[in-house]
């Protein structure tokens, strides 16, 4: 790392939760200043002004014209030291606004007072009042309430999650330019069809408009990389140290051939890939994922920059380490409970390395290696990395891999082509498009460049537990879906595991097809009110087709829905089928009973059913109970259809659902307390129940195929120790493992000596944490305080769990 | 008198079951890859260091952790002999008095009284190190019988590394050598790998150290490796102030520079001393017995394996 890059790091604290940031410690605030972050208006304002001008447009016109105002008159800035430019906010400590999708909650949340007061200054409330006038009703969100039939409108909840991937060798290969020259041949053709009459006038007017939007987009976005140019060459006129001159030199002269032109340098090819990022996911519309195939995309400029003699290793990663400091600028402010499922306010930027290419061919190239070196340097957990898992990929990159987790990254993830491939293959995806695949945000898969999976602008959790509860008529503390779904089962009468498994299914049934249907409105008014010129332009056959992302998608396709909590299910089941069926220990009423009174008098039946088999232990008692219901509602889910006839499949994304969901759940007959988290992930074993190691871990989750059910959240936590030395190898060989078992993904929390004063501190927390050497092994709580001392000071430093 | 029950409860039921104390998948130090010990229960040795305390007796035993205990008195009210009081409102056991009825264990809502010791049939335990196969496949892995000292109970060994074979395990045993040798010639048959401990060669010392002699055991030694029936990793114990003089060192070079069919001893392993086993003894109600707590001096460490080095033996600090 340079020093340039550190200190930009340094200043540069990613965009956490507000309300956690409550949390940080002193020693935190000292190291990383800057934690408190503002809510910028400057976007919301620009926007409002030109949505005034433009009231009598095409609504496609409207929104490039609308992106075009804000890219011509935002606040850009230059960092000092910075190689890398391009920003979407005033300055790095704020996020921008987007009125046009909702703004209620916003007003609330920022009053004086309210959890987000401090992200606003008495004068911006007033501005964020006068910007909201504006808006009234017609904000997208809130004009979906006016849609919602009345027995819609109880059903929680829906918010904007879109994502999409460019075909960013596209953009690097013919530039902006070529693309604009595309858009106006394709506008030329299109009156020609129209004379030949071979179209209709409505798909004339509306194919012409949006050729139109896309024209003025792209025209607007080679304009705002010039004014970085122009703000680079100002300020290198003003500058008096002549070697940052002439880097403010080369920045504008970067940017005024990026992102028009075609790249002709790794440093060109990283600008325009972080101008482009930047208009669709944060300027033209709130978007999370990147879904770049970094590696993929970029090394044939490093290749070509190293042959020309232009660059050498380190000089291409420390670019690399400034686009990394660029993806902690960004992020986005949600709604509290939204950011508690969200962890934080991130914007899930995945970046996606290795694999292999169209023909199977491993991609694997030395910018794979520049990437992970640069994150594990500059201690990046943004973006998150994913790194897809196959038979063919070189070993070294694997224990490259391992190397950054044993640094205490929580990077890369590890997603399986074993998995993946069949599953697109299976819906329908060409196996030359498949090979293709890249991770966008989190767990969801996309295929770079076609027009597939992305229009989330609708995503829904369904908390599974309370689906099991509901079945049961144990209310929960917060009535989501009216206590989820009507149907119960009288637990003195209830006659066998399958009646309660299928009123379990049903009451799912009953929440996704309300949400699909709410989903598919929400569909409809993004498509009416929010089409998405820019990005079109950049979506392969949008052109072509002169239709708007919205207006049709890459076949196959399906849109996904997240659910949590699957393991808590299975291990009340479990737990049920044992105490109440098998062993028959207590009825069904008491068990019922206990659970409504959270086990307060009934300990010993909570013990019991503590006791009984849980997730995680490569026991089939539970792990088939998984599959079996993760199975039957992924068939449910499937039966619902997308406004183009697409099917819903489950997704894994629940981030931090499982904690922040399990928060307003009653208990569950597994044991566990109401409040208490879900299963951790949507794969993962409850904390602290998985008691025979890390390989029963893997074999259990690999018994709820991914193929059969859906892609699974799996979270494993991993001492150091685990991953240097002789024990790098062994781990390598658990991950061939992993991957031989078709399991889909997985990702590992390194044990830091944070974690460790955590479990002395909490040990209730931790009772399974383990201390192995030869011959021996032994509970972490267990031990007594020297000698956990001892443990601690042997785990590096440095070692930490995210945020 | 315990121990004679149990020996008698086995041959009462046919096919001997084994009595361990812990099953342990994942398990990367007690052999190559990864692996799966199943840690038997009984050892004929009290080494003063040994971090398994619960590890030692034959028979089961209570384990007390009154960190977990919340003063319920559940277990008071269970016990039929008056062996547990609440000491300063925590669990407390009159081990003189207990007979190990468990019936405390079974009270106990909040997992402070806990078994050690529990009975397992071949095919259960078998079926278990199975489990784990695909892991073993890809790391050249597989099952480690470790103890106390597996030969403690050799029927449940024999017949347990018999089966791991039958489905096509790689075995290792991880023994201290203290045996007949008839016991261990039978065992060795489906075993791949030994993990041989070794303390002391003086013998006096090794009386000390541990409470038996080392004849026995080094003559097994040599007539594991004069079988060549197996593949042998020696592992020695560096305990402070016992046997890390370089003096003790220079005699295992020679002493294992003498070996017949030296070769298949493929490397010494020097595990340092570690008191992470003292909290152990306190939840059995034992005092523990190791005197020089120190942790070995890397730097020592390093000059032991220098000296074993320098007779051309294969040598690791650690596993």
């Amino acid at each position: 790392m340079s020093e340039r890059t550190e200190a930009l790091m340094l200043n540069t604290p990613i965009k956490a939760q507000q309300i956690a940031l409550e949390e940080l410690t002193d020693e935190m605030r000292a190291t990383r200043p800057g934690f408190e972050w503002k809510l910028d208006l400057e976007r919301a304002r620009l926007l409002t002004e030109s949505y005034k001008q433009t009231e009598n447009e095409p609504m496609t016109v409207r929104r490039a014209k609308a992106l075009a105002h804000i890219l011509d008159n935002m606040t850009i800035y230059i960092r000092s030291d910075e190689m890398i430019v391009g920003n979407y906010a005033r300055d790095k400590d704020s996020v921008p606004f987007y009125p046009e999708f909702a703004w209620k909650w916003i007003v609330r949340d920022t009053a004086p007072g309210q959890v987000y007061s401090g992200m606003l200054t008495d004068e911006g409330r007033e501005e964020l009042n006068e910007i909201c006038d504006y808006w009234g009703n017609s904000s997208l969100h809130h004009r979906l309430r006016k849609y919602l039939p009345d027995e819609l409108k109880e059903v929680f909840w829906i918010f904007n999650w879109e994502s999409s991937t460019p075909n960013y060798e596209k953009i690097l290969g013919v530039g902006l330019k070529g693309i604009l020259e595309e858009v106006r041949q394709r506008r030329e053709r299109l009156d020609e069809e129209y004379m030949a009459e071979s179209m209709t006038g409505m798909d004339f007017v509306r194919k012409r408009d949006e050729l139109d939007g896309m024209a003025l987009s792209l025209e607007a976005a080679i304009r705002w990389a010039g004014r970085y140019a122009e703000l680079a060459r100002e300020k290198a006129g003003k500058e008096t140290d002549p070697s940052r001159r002439q880097e403010l030199k080369k920045i504008a002269d970067i940017c005024e051939w990026v992102p028009q032109n075609p790249a002709r340098t790794f440093h060109e090819a990283l600008q325009s890939y972080w101008l482009i990022h930047l208009i669709i996911n944060f300027l033209e519309i709130p978007m999370v994922g990147t879904g770049i195939r970094f590696d993929h995309v970029m090394n044939r400029f490093y290749e070509k920059d190293v042959e020309e003699g232009r660059i050498d290793r380190d000089q291409a990663q420390e670019l690399v380490e400034f686009l990394i400091v660029k993806f902690q600028e960004t992020g986005f402010l949600h709604a509290p409970l939204w950011s508690g499922f969200g962890g934080g306010t991130l914007g899930y930027q995945t970046v996606t390395l290795g694999g292999v290419d169209s023909q199977g061919k491993d991609i694997t190239s030395e910018m794979s290696y520049i990437f992970l070196d640069a994150v594990k340097t500059v201690r990046a957990i943004v973006p998150p990395l994913a790194l897809r898992w196959h038979d063919g990929m070189p070993k070294e990159l694997v224990m490259k891999a391992i190397e950054v987790l044993a640094s205490g990254m929580p990077q890369p993830a590890i997603f399986n082509d074993k998995v993946n491939l069949p599953r697109l293959v299976e819906l329908g995806c060409p196996i030359e498009d498949a090979r293709e695949y890249s991770i966008n945000n989190c767990m969801v898969p996309t295929i770079p460049g076609k027009n597939f999976n992305h229009i989330s602008a609708w995503a829904a959790g369904v908390p599974l537990p309370m689906c099991l509860n509901a079945a049961l008529d144990i209310p929960d503390p917060i009535p989501f879906y009216k206590n989820a779904g009507p149907n119960k089962i009288d637990p003195a009468t209830i006659p066998s595991m399958d009646a309660l498994l299928d009123a379990t299914v049903e009451n799912y049934k009953w929440v996704i097809h309300r949400l699909v249907l709410i989903g598919n409105i929400s569909d409809a008014l993004y498509k009416e009110y929010a089409p998405r010129p820019f990005l079109s332009t950049l979506i392969d056959d949008c052109i072509d087709r002169a239709e708007d992302v919205r207006d049709w998608n890459y076949q196959p396709d399906y849109r996904d829905v997240t659910l949590f909590g699957l393991n808590t299910v299975a291990d009340s089941l479990a737990a049920i089928k044992k105490v109440v069926f098998d062993d028959k220990k207590v009825s069904m009423g008491e068990l019922v009973e206990a659970m409504r009174n959270n086990w307060q008098g009934h300990e010993k039946l909570r013990r019991i059913c503590l006791e009984a088999p849980k997730f995680g232990n490569d026991d089939d008692y539970v792990d088939l109970l998984s599959l079996e219901f993760a199975r039957r509602v992924s068939e449910e889910t499937m039966k619902c259809k997308t406004n183009l006839g697409s099917p819903v499949i489950p997704d894994g994304t629940a981030s931090t659902a499982w904690w922040s969901f399990g928060r307003v759940c009653a208990a569950t007959a597994d044991g566990r307390m109401a409040g208490d988290p879900f299963n951790d992930g949507t794969i993962s074993p409850m904390t602290g129940r998985d008691k025979k190691g890390p390989t029963a871990v893997l074999k259990s989750v690999s018994k709820v195929d991914p193929k059969k059910t859906w892609n699974h959240l799996f979270n494993q936590t991993v001492v150091p120790e685990y991953l240097t030395g002789h024990n790098a190898e062994l781990f390598a060989q658990y991950l061939k493992t992993f991957g031989d078992l078709g399991i889909h993904h997985i990702q590992f929390t390194t044990v830091g000596r944070d974690l460790l004063y955590d479990a002395q501190k909490h040990p209730e927390a931790y009772p399974n944490l383990m201390v192995r050497v030869a011959g021996f092994a032994a509970y972490f709580i267990d031990l007594d305080k020297n000698l956990q001392e001892a443990i601690i000071d042997r785990t590096p430093q440095g070692a930490c769990s995210a945020l | 008198m315990r121990e004679a029950a149990v020996v008698h409860r086995e041959n009462d039921a046919g096919a001997p079951k084994g009595r361990i104390f812990s099953m342990q998948r994942f398990s990367i130090q007690d052999g190559p890859g990864i692996r799966t010990t199943v840690f038997v229960k009984g050892c004929p040795l009290r080494c003063a260091w040994c971090s398994n305390p619960e590890s030692q007796n034959l028979h089961p035993e209570i384990m007390v952790r009154r960190q977990k205990c919340e003063g319920c008195g559940e277990c008071v009210q269970a016990c039929p002999r008056d062996a547990i009081d609440l000491v300063e409102g925590l669990v407390a056991i009159d081990r003189a008095r207990c007979d190990l009825c468990m019936d405390c264990v079974e009270a106990c809502p909040t997992g402070a009284l806990e078994v050690t010791g529990e009975e397992i049939t071949i095919e259960a335990a078998v079926d278990e190190c199975s489990q784990d196969e695909p892991f073993y496949r890809n790391s050249d892995g597989g099952v480690t019988l470790s103890g106390g000292e597996p030969l403690s109970q050799p029927e449940f060994a024999l017949e347990f590394l018999k089966a791991c074979k039958q489905r096509s395990l790689s075995t290792a045993l991880d023994t201290c050598g203290h045996a007949p040798w008839e016991v261990l010639e039978k065992i060795l048959a489906y075993t791949d790998l030994v993990l041989f401990d070794v303390k002391h060669l003086d013998p006096e010392m090794h009386r000390k150290g541990t409470g038996v002699e080392n004849d026995l055991i080094l003559e097994n030694l040599r007539r594991i490796t004069a079988s060549r029936q197996a593949r042998v990793w020696i592992r020695i114990p560096v305990i402070p102030g016992y046997n890390d003089s370089e003096e003790h060192a220079r005699a295992v070079a020679n002493a294992m520079a003498k070996m017949p069919e030296f070769p298949c001893v493929e490397k010494i392993s020097l595990l340092a001393y570690h008191a992470w086993g003292k909290p152990k003894y306190d939840f059995l109600g034992k005092g523990y017995p190791f005197q020089g707590e120190a942790p070995e001096d890397p730097a020592r460490l390093e000059r032991i394996k220098e000296i074993l080095e320098s007779e051309g033996l294969s040598v690791t600090v650690g596993h």
